[in-house]
């Protein structure tokens, strides 16, 4: 049994977090002292380990709240599928306002020929090397099977989105 | 980087595997340079190759 005090610091909560949680009706404890103290069991606290990952991954306590008691890995599935399309919108947004940021500051060519290297870029430079579409899908199945995380690095580093990652790697594996 | 990630030798591995020969390895370098050259030296930085070595292939492949 943990009190609300230990709970909280061993996952970097506060007290006052697990109590919200528990009016939202996301975790209540399912015990309490002989002094009416909140005490929370082992299931209480994979319940909360969950809620902290899924709060990790972005996604709203509202969410979450529907996630927890449904027991099926489809609508799990569609909910971080949302998360990453979400993400996705988000990172365009962002490079959009770094452009806008640039150019206001007037220095419009720090993105263009030599500083950004984006995902067109890269294409057109592999081309030029003569890897077409198809060599460059042997290259990325070859680049996963022999190094995952290296891959994931390097797609994030074009400035690809997470699903866009996500969705290459999953082609490479297929 | 942890896996059977070898930067240079991995990535070499990886080119070659795809179909693309020294000529064609050659080729991507140029290019590279030509066309992004501080992008190129960040990638090669990535791979994990030295500053002497990285200035070897910068002055190899510019013009």
């Amino acid at each position: 049994m943990w009190t609300i005090g230990r709970l909280a610091r061993r996952h970097g909560l506060s007290r006052t977090a697990l109590l919200y949680y528990d009016r939202q009706g996301l975790l209540h404890p399912s015990g309490r002292s002989p002094a009416g103290y909140r005490l929370y069991t082992e299931a209480d606290e994979l319940r909360l380990a969950r809620i902290c990952r899924y709060r990790e991954a972005g996604l709203p306590l509202r969410r979450i709240a529907g996630l927890l008691d449904q027991p099926d890995d489809d609508v799990l599935g569609r909910a971080l599928e949302a998360q990453l399309a979400a993400l996705d919108a988000e990172l365009v947004r962002i490079r959009r306002q770094q452009r806008v940021i640039l150019e206001l500051m007037g220095s419009r060519d720090s993105i263009g020929d030599s500083r950004a290297m984006d995902v067109h870029r890269w294409v057109e430079i592999l081309a030029e090397a003569g890897l077409d579409r198809e060599a460059r899908h042997r290259w990325h199945v070859e680049f996963e099977r022999l190094a995952p995380q290296a891959h994931q690095d390097f797609l994030e580093s074009l400035g690809l989105g997470p699903g866009e990652v996500a969705a290459i790697r999953a082609g490479c594996r297929a | 980087m942890s896996e059977n990630w070898n930067g240079k030798h991995s990535w070499m591995e990886m080119f070659r595997a795809a179909g693309l020969d020294d000529e064609g390895m050659h080729a991507w370098h140029a290019e590279f340079e030509r066309r992004f050259p501080d992008r190129h030296e960040d990638f090669l930085r990535w791979l994990g190759i030295g500053d002497d070595e990285i200035a070897a292939i910068r002055e190899r492949f510019g013009q």
